[in-house]
């Protein structure tokens, strides 16, 4: 039993020491792979492990005599947590995020060293310590706070007062409410009940069930589906019209959407912000089809009044392209992404 | 697959939980608080009941529930 | 002993006749206020009226669709205002009107539901101690009732004043639009200034005769006038959410917002019910913080041992019937935000995704808060029993679970950054915690801090016990299990829904629920039967709690109560420039969204205001009795209450 505890133990050491060469900057954060499709699970299963090693840890060198106090525990634990999330996730987090989650770990930390009361006494009892000066050490240390704390308050001061040349931050709203229809070349559409007109079933009949089968698969990449191949030349209907959106998506779109729709094309990075990433679970999945269609054919200039503030330069396509064609790209996209269009019911 | 699908084969397993709880607490009392008995039993309902909670929900609302598993 | 039977029965019957006459006139006026007299919930006007159409002498009177219920009714009122930006249809001040409104309008609504929640504490109670077999016991559950209504009186005279102010104020700087919303409104406002009398007689009697009625067959009506107080009071409140029902979701009128003379069109609209129940257990949850915190104000001025144990006693009741209101809380806003979906899906959009999505992070974080607090103060309460210690090592654990199901929660979709930032990831959307943003994931963040607060109850209610059943180690094995299968299966719910299409994904948060609440009723029930004559450790020491604790009591409230402006807000400005739904059409210069910074300053004063009127209020009632602790110490310190409600 002992013998396993110390080699938990010990493998958590070793992650955590490649986790601190992270932080040190020799690898890169994705020598150990973060899994496309399962690093939101692999995140908090990396947390978890790290609070069980940190247990385990801090249990074993009490056994031995060598506890650390839990001042330490704490003040250690909540850098562990700032430092992950700093170096560990790629791409990077944005400071206001990490803002948030720092806080509220800190939060946590202060809840688990406070939660019962000897906890709590043993918490306070360095932090009490200094500001009684019991020894010389903590006078001395007192002191130093007394001067330090200005000094950095003065600093902080400083750097707000300091002018910032950096561009602020906009609140954007990316999918504001779509209009309850809207008329494209003469014809209306009412978005709540309006279907793609090429998603159908072999019959001709609009069918998603059937199409959502013959989509991309998601795995590891996006892997056509056996028998649903659309540049197959025999390929008819569904899919037929899926291979003719994407030689539209790919006369039109791609340049800014990118290759492989995720948004990084070969012009995507002249504009702020950068193009829409239709890989991302958060866009085309969470739309309805007609959504897009109305986002395609009405562009950046056609959004509405809450969409401040109004940042996409994307062209109204239905002054290039007509209905059948919006449809078709539309069409595509999910395909290849590799998702269902929202429903309602 | 397709009897996991199906919720009869998961209100079976709670039955089968619940009479081997029954029997358990009627004829051999003592065999109840043993770990591996109690663990075994308790799973035994708990993962069932929760399969046919999640069945039945997603049934009320006239979806399914094992659509993944289906295709 | 007969005697008492008889009492008893005929206190039912006073009380059951007491309710029959309070909902007589309602139930008389309701078809007769319906217009045509069709019967009011099958809606439609009866077939003789659609048959007298045709006929040569009804053919002037002019019919009109309902928008909603899409059926005809005869106009029977003017159509809606069109008004235009100048001082006839909005007479102002030199500053905004809407501001000026927004506040009237909050702090009515604070201390409304304040004096709506207390009297059914009241009443529960009151009723724990009649049936409370300990004389001790029920003399001091009687005492607390007492000191809950004492609060609210202050409060109640309060709320009047507030609501005078409110309609004033609506009168000078919105006449157009009152006079419109009361012209539809009109007999309902009858009815709702009588029953606000009515309201008063019973809280003026309830309260100036609790000594008098504090015996037999006399305390058993005294209990039956608290129900019909709280029958009054949520009746009033029904009454007045038809209204901001109507404002949302307008029906009952014809497109021009002409009366179509079927009022009860016009209260149950969409979004009635869904915001009858929303409210009625967010001013529970919200009234349990209020009085939890002045439990804890108590507390903390406390000078004796004696003053602490009651102050700490009636916090932990108070903090457990909010909590217990909790609970149920956001399923109710799920219900709530189904319906605004099924209504206007824009509406939905405009709420969820869209303009005012960012209010909605904030609202996550407070609600996390919420149930952050409430974990924190029950382990903190474990520190009152001897015994808890066992389960205090586990805390650890369980706030690395509540963190993470926070942070779920909290993730935004779309993140606040800078464009350097934006250029360094690539997107609007992170590929990591992009994941987080979407519902599935958020779901199943919430209904893990939700089970995990289920099990900090489990553990504090059995902190001093030892189950002496024989099966106690099977039934704690099974109660491991059992909770350990639940998080499994809300974790995996939330994964499966990434993997599946948007329609069946939605009805995932149901199992999610029912989960959920499958461990709420079965474990607390299995804890209930595994506790009956268990061992005690230790007894509960009153009043034995840490500081920390009490601070957590207000920090609940305080986030009550912002959650509750800020709500509030958003459900108000989802018309964005309507003063009735797509029927009226705001055109005064305030008719656009204020920024979220402005909105969370407007709420932050709301908030203080209302804690500095309040404390006031608090003030007032330690000014009329001193007695208080002499009673106090009466009662046996250290007896064992069970919680309240779990």
């Amino acid at each position: 039993m002992k013998l396993i505890l110390w080699a938990g133990a010990i493998v958590g050491a070793i992650a955590l020491v490649v986790l601190l060469v992270m932080v040190g900057g020799l690898l890169p954060p994705q020598t150990i792979k973060l899994v496309e499709g399962y690093m939101p699970m692999q995140l908090l299963a990396e947390l978890a492990f790290f609070v069980g090693v940190f247990a385990l840890i801090s249990y074993l060198l009490k056994q031995n005599g060598l506890g650390i106090p839990r001042f330490w525990q704490g003040l250690s634990f909540w850098i562990f947590i700032l430092l992950y999330l700093t170096y560990r996730i790629y791409p990077p987090i944005p400071f206001s995020v990490r803002a948030l989650f720092g806080t509220v770990a800190m939060v946590g930390v202060f809840m688990w060293v406070s939660g019962a009361e000897e906890d709590w006494k043993e918490f306070k009892k360095p932090i009490l310590n200094v500001l009684d000066a019991v020894t010389p050490f903590h006078k001395a240390l007192r002191t130093f706070y007394l001067i330090a704390i200005p000094i950095i308050l003065w600093g902080f001061s400083y750097n707000s007062f300091l002018p910032n040349l950096d561009e602020p931050i906009e609140l954007r709203t990316v999918h504001p409410a779509p209009p309850a229809s809207t008329k494209v070349h003469g014809k209306t559409f009412v978005l709540q009940t309006s279907s793609n007109p090429y998603r159908v079933s072999p019959e001709g009949k609009y069918d998603q069930e059937y199409t959502n089968t013959l989509i991309t698969e998601q795995s590891m990449g996006r892997l056509l589906k056996p028998d649903a191949n659309p540049w197959d030349p025999k390929a008819e209907g569904y899919l037929k019209f899926v291979r003719e959106g994407g030689e539209i998506f790919f006369q039109n779109c791609h340049f800014c959407h990118g290759d492989n729709l995720n948004g990084r094309g070969l012009h995507a990075f002249a504009f702020n912000p950068i193009p829409a990433n239709f890989t991302d679970p958060g866009t085309l999945a969470q739309l309805q089809e007609t959504f897009v269609f109305w986002r395609v054919a009405k562009g950046g200039i056609g959004l509405p009044r809450e969409a401040f503030p109004w940042a996409s330069v994307m062209p109204p396509w239905e002054q290039h392209l007509t209905t059948d064609e919006i449809w078709k790209v539309v069409l595509f996209e999910y395909w290849h992404t590799g998702y269902y269009p929202r429903t309602w019911d | 697959m397709e009897i996991v699908t199906n919720p009869l084969f998961w209100l079976a397993l709670l039955g089968l939980g619940v009479i081997l709880l029954a029997f358990v607490a009627l004829k051999k009392k003592a065999l109840l608080n043993n770990v591996y008995v109690a663990v075994t039993i308790s799973l035994l309902i708990a993962v069932a009941y929760f399969h046919i909670v999640d069945h039945y929900m997603m049934d009320m609302q006239g979806l399914d529930y094992w659509y993944l598993f289906r295709k | 002993m007969g005697g008492l039977t008889r009492n008893k029965t005929l206190s039912i019957m006073a009380l059951g006749a007491m309710i029959g006459l309070l909902l007589l006139p309602i139930v008389v006026s309701m078809p007769a206020l319906a217009g045509g007299g069709g019967t009011p919930a099958a809606g439609g006007p009866p077939p003789d009226v659609a048959k007298k159409a045709d006929t040569p002498e009804a053919a002037k009177v002019e019919k009109g669709r309902d928008v909603y219920y899409k059926t005809e009714g005869i106009v029977s009122g003017a159509p809606a205002p069109k008004t235009a930006d100048n001082p006839q249809f909005y007479p102002r001040y030199n500053f905004e009107s809407r501001v000026l409104l927004w506040f009237a309008n909050q702090q009515h609504l604070y201390y409304g539901s304040f004096v709506l929640a207390v009297p059914i504490f009241c009443m529960i109670i009151e009723f724990m101690g009649i049936i409370s077999k300990d004389k001790a016991m029920a003399k001091k559950y009687d005492q607390l009732a007492y000191d809950f209504i004492k609060i609210s009186l202050t409060a109640y005279s309060l709320t009047a004043i507030l609501g005078g102010i409110l309609i004033f104020t609506f009168l000078t700087l919105y006449p157009a639009f009152f006079g419109y919303l009361s012209s539809i409104f009109r007999p309902v406002m009858h009815i709702y200034a009588l029953l606000f009398v009515a309201e008063s007689g019973t809280i003026y009697i309830y309260y100036y005769g609790w000594d008098r009625m504090k015996e037999g067959l006399l305390k058993w009506i005294h209990v039956s006038m608290s129900v019909v107080l709280n029958v009054i009071g949520t009746t009033l409140m029904f009454l007045a959410n038809s209204w901001i029902g109507f404002m949302m979701s307008p029906a009952g009128v014809d497109e021009q917002g002409r009366y179509l003379g079927n009022i009860w069109h016009s209260i149950h609209t969409a979004l009635w019910n869904p915001l009858n129940v929303h409210r009625l257990l967010g001013n529970m949850a919200f009234g349990g913080g209020v009085v939890a915190a002045y439990a804890a104000y108590r507390f903390l001025a406390s000078k004796t041992d004696e003053e602490r144990a009651h102050y700490d006693w009636m916090g932990y009741i108070a903090m457990a019937i909010g909590v217990a209101f909790l609970i149920p809380l956001p399923f109710a806003g799920y219900w709530l935000m189904r319906e605004v979906y099924a209504y206007r899906q824009q509406m939905g959009i405009t709420l969820m995704g869209g303009l005012l999505a960012w209010l909605f992070i904030i609202q996550a974080t407070m609600i996390g808060i919420l149930f952050l607090s409430a974990n924190y103060y029950l382990w903190q309460a474990m520190g009152r029993m001897r015994g808890a210690e066992k389960y205090q090592r586990y805390i650890k654990y369980m706030v690395f679970v509540l963190v993470c199901g926070f942070l779920i929660f909290i993730t935004p979709h779309t993140m606040v950054m800078t464009p350097t930032e934006l250029k360094a990831m690539g997107g609007q959307q992170h590929p990591v915690l992009g994941n987080y943003g979407v519902m599935s994931a958020k779901n199943g963040g919430i209904n893990v801090i939700i089970t995990t607060t289920v099990l900090s109850f489990i553990w504090y209610a059995r902190g001093n016990k030892v189950p002496m059943v024989s099966w106690a180690r099977f039934g704690n094995i099974f109660m491991g299990c059992f909770f350990g299968m639940a998080y499994i299966n809300i974790i995996w719910l939330a994964i499966y829904g990434y993997y599946i299409p948007a329609n069946v994904r939605v009805g995932l948060s149901v199992p999610q629920v029912a989960t959920t609440l499958s461990c709420l009723f079965f474990m607390t029930a299995l804890n209930l039967v595994m506790l009956k004559g268990a061992k005690h450790s230790g007894a509960i020491e009153w009043g034995k709690i840490s500081v920390r604790s009490q601070y957590a009591l207000i920090m609940l409230a305080t986030a009550f109560t912002w959650m509750m402006g800020l709500m509030g807000y958003i459900r108000s400005s989802v018309r964005l420039f309507w003063h009735v739904n797509e029927i009226m059409r705001d055109n005064s210069p305030w008719a656009y969204t204020h920024t979220t910074g402005f909105a969370a300053n407007m709420i932050s004063f709301n908030v203080l205001f209302f804690w500095l009127t309040i404390l006031f209020v608090f003030f007032l009632a330690t000014l009329g009795v001193k007695k208080a602790p002499v009673e106090a110490k009466v009662t046996v310190p250290g007896r064992v209450p069970e919680p309240a409600t779990h």
